[in-house]
């Protein structure tokens, strides 16, 4: 038999070992895909990446935050995972989960004929059979591009959820949501009441976007889109909310808050975004690429000045031979044009890849101006400028896993780890094996194997041989 | 003129898409389900993300039904978004620590090939989606370039890289 049958036998017979689950009714996938991912809470590192195009310094410094709905006292607001919705209604039009109707807000009292064509939410009916079964509460605005439309709150779906609220000081328990999935959702919520633009790519191709401004006050009467310099619409929040498809990525829009007699109330113009945003070379840093975006590797680690040989079994990195795969694999992973720089630590005797990489995302709420992440094939750690302090390189390791190595398990277990300044030598031991390398970039990889059970133990050494710093894992489950 | 033997390529093509045009999302739906989450069990090593994985892709085949019917392969477009999309959710697991990627529990004692096997469950993500790809979806190198968005060189590359580690695991 030759590989090619063997192989294709196995995977056939792996296959068959799998039960046979019954799919999901047809109809529900169908009413799924008719809400265009509605509710989907898709967080900021999902496959069809949703993310910013920027929020940064406005053109007209007044900050969306000052226009709190809340702050008058005549009109009914509903809080929504922490935003204030302005409802027509104290009581909830339908209950479990309770659903309010959004408050219209004041008509435009100035002529709008110079903001583009009028993108109205329509009115309609709301229906508990439109929201998912995590829903806590929900206000619908009405109807837009013929689908019901809701804010809402729901359940936080994962663990993740719950970290990264914590980690960025906005712990509620709920996520925020609007139904065509836009600037909000999973650990999107801290930028509540900001305005945004996001879209979503599946396999590196545009399907779909929008621009949202959640949170503006009762007396904003239109927001007015322009998108690549033209007039694009105008729409009259409902409930504080507004909410425009965009066909296209834009290169640059801007959002306009009116007053009902036309006077700017408010307005987003986000910056151009600079190309890779400055970031250059780090020390010992060689170009290996510059396209599709930048692509170094780092420095050796500086050589041992200690006899190497009583540490155990040495897993070097190596070049990495699929280089244009590794590429292709963050391309469409995550999105063309948002990873700007990539270092390539190099490959471990298994082919384990293992890299940090940089992605263009701007949140100026939380002072971040770059994601980075740090991981192998097997999977990579990520977070904003501000976690990456928290993750910063040297110094004594807090005992708390995700400021330590990133791994995977049960094994064969990925393991990568920014090493302190100065390291020479690391070295990696589970229960009696101890494997020993030397990092790229200060980036160091393992693959290995590790039983549950088995705890493991990471040390860098400097070039003496003396311990910088430690990181024991905690037991394999 | 057309030879018979192309003449037999075009009406196999001809009747190929007359029967993916008249396909319906409900038909397509109720043949691809099984093989398709099967295949991506395979490929994440995780079988209620996989189903979850599965129901996201459908989900959005079906928004776009009018444009996958007419792909190639629908089947590879599917797989390789409920692929995109698991790998993202393992990557979340593994950002928090707690990935847990379980093995295929095998039941079958009388696996023919068990050093294979293994060999097959070590693959990188990308080199074991092209296999699972290759061997259970039949997808052509120029399917999956299509549904995977990278060129045939990468595709071909990738999976010569597998075969060569599982023939090394075997030997």
């Amino acid at each position: 038999m030759t590989l090619d049958e063997r192989v294709r036998s196995s995977v056939v017979k792996l296959a068959a070992e799998i039960d046979a689950r019954s799919p999901m009714e047809v109809d529900r996938i169908k009413r799924r895909g008719r809400r265009r991912r509605t509710m989907k809470r898709t967080a900021w590192v999902s496959i069809g990446v949703v993310f910013f195009v920027g929020f940064a310094a406005l053109a007209v410094p007044i900050d969306p935050n000052s226009i709190d709905p809340a702050t008058t006292s005549d009109v009914d607001t509903v809080e929504i995972a922490d935003l204030a919705v302005t409802v027509d209604s104290p009581s909830p039009t339908l209950s479990a989960p309770p659903v309010w109707i959004g408050a219209q807000s004041p008509e435009p009292g100035f002529d709008t004929s110079g903001l583009g064509p009028e993108i109205p939410f329509e009115p309609g009916r709301p229906s508990v059979g439109d929201l998912p079964d995590d829903v806590t509460r929900a206000v619908y605005l009405g109807d837009l591009e013929g689908e019901p439309f809701y804010v809402y709150a729901a359940k936080a779906p994962s663990i993740f959820d719950w970290f990264s609220e914590i980690i960025f000081g906005n712990f509620s328990g709920q996520v925020l949501g609007t139904s065509l999935n836009c600037c909000s959702g999973g650990d999107m919520d801290q930028n509540e009441g900001l305005p945004g633009l996001g879209y979503s790519l599946t396999n590196g191709e545009f399907d779909s976007g929008r621009a949202e401004w959640l949170g503006l006050g009762p007396d904003v009467a239109a927001i007015a889109y322009e998108i690549d310099g033209e007039s694009y619409g105008w729409q009259r929040p409902v409930g504080g909310v507004s909410s425009v498809a965009i066909d296209a990525p834009p290169t640059s829009y801007s959002m306009v808050a009116y007053d009902a007699a036309g006077e700017v109330v408010g307005r987003f113009e986000p910056p151009p975004r600079p190309p890779g945003l400055g970031i250059g070379l780090a020390p010992g840093e060689e170009v290996l690429r510059s396209e599709p975006f930048l692509v170094v590797t780092g420095p050796d680690a500086p050589e041992p000045e200690f006899d190497t040989s009583e540490l155990g079994t040495e897993t070097p990195l190596t070049p990495v031979e699929d280089l244009d795969g590794l590429i292709e694999d963050l391309r469409s992973l995550w999105a063309p044009g948002t990873v700007v720089k990539m270092m390539v630590a190099g490959q471990t005797p298994n082919g384990t890849a293992g890299f940090i990489f940089h992605i263009d995302e701007l949140r100026p709420d939380l002072g971040q101006t770059r994601s980075r992440c740090v991981g192998s094939d097997g999977g990579a750690a990520c977070g904003g400028d501000r976690l990456a302090e928290v993750l910063a390189r040297g110094g004594t390791l807090p005992a708390d896993p995700r400021s330590g190595p990133n791994y995977s398990t049960p094994g064969p277990t990925d393991l990568t780890w920014e090493t302190p300044e100065g390291t020479s030598v690391v070295t990696l031991r589970v229960g009696d094996r101890i494997w020993w390398q030397r990092p790229v970039g200060g980036l160091t990889v393992f693959d290995v194997e590790v039983e549950p059970g088995e705890r493991f133990t990471i040390i860098a050494l400097d070039t003496a041989g003396d311990a910088l710093a430690s990181f024991s894992g905690p037991e394999i489950p | 003129m057309a030879s018979h033997a192309s003449m037999g390529v075009i009406e196999e093509r001809t009747a190929l898409a007359e029967h993916q045009a008249a396909q319906t999302f409900d038909s397509f739906y109720r043949e691809a389900w099984l093989p398709v989450y099967r295949a991506v069990a395979l490929g994440l090593g995780d079988f209620d993300l996989a189903a979850e994985a599965v129901d996201e892709a459908m989900t959005r085949c079906y928004e776009r039904w009018t444009k996958v019917r007419s792909m190639a392969n629908p089947r590879g477009w599917v797989f390789r978004v409920a692929m995109n999309w698991g790998r993202s959710r393992l990557r979340r697991r593994t950002w928090i620590g707690r990935d847990k990627v379980p093995d295929i529990p095998f039941h079958d004692p009388d696996i023919p090939d068990p050093q294979l096997v293994v060999a097959i469950h070590k693959l990188s993500h990308a080199h074991r989606e092209v296999v699972v790809a290759r061997y259970l979806l039949d997808m052509s190198e120029a399917e999956m370039a299509a549904a995977f968005g990278v060129p045939n060189g990468t595709v071909k590359s990738r999976l010569n890289r597998a075969l060569k580690e599982l023939k090394e695991a075997i030997e």
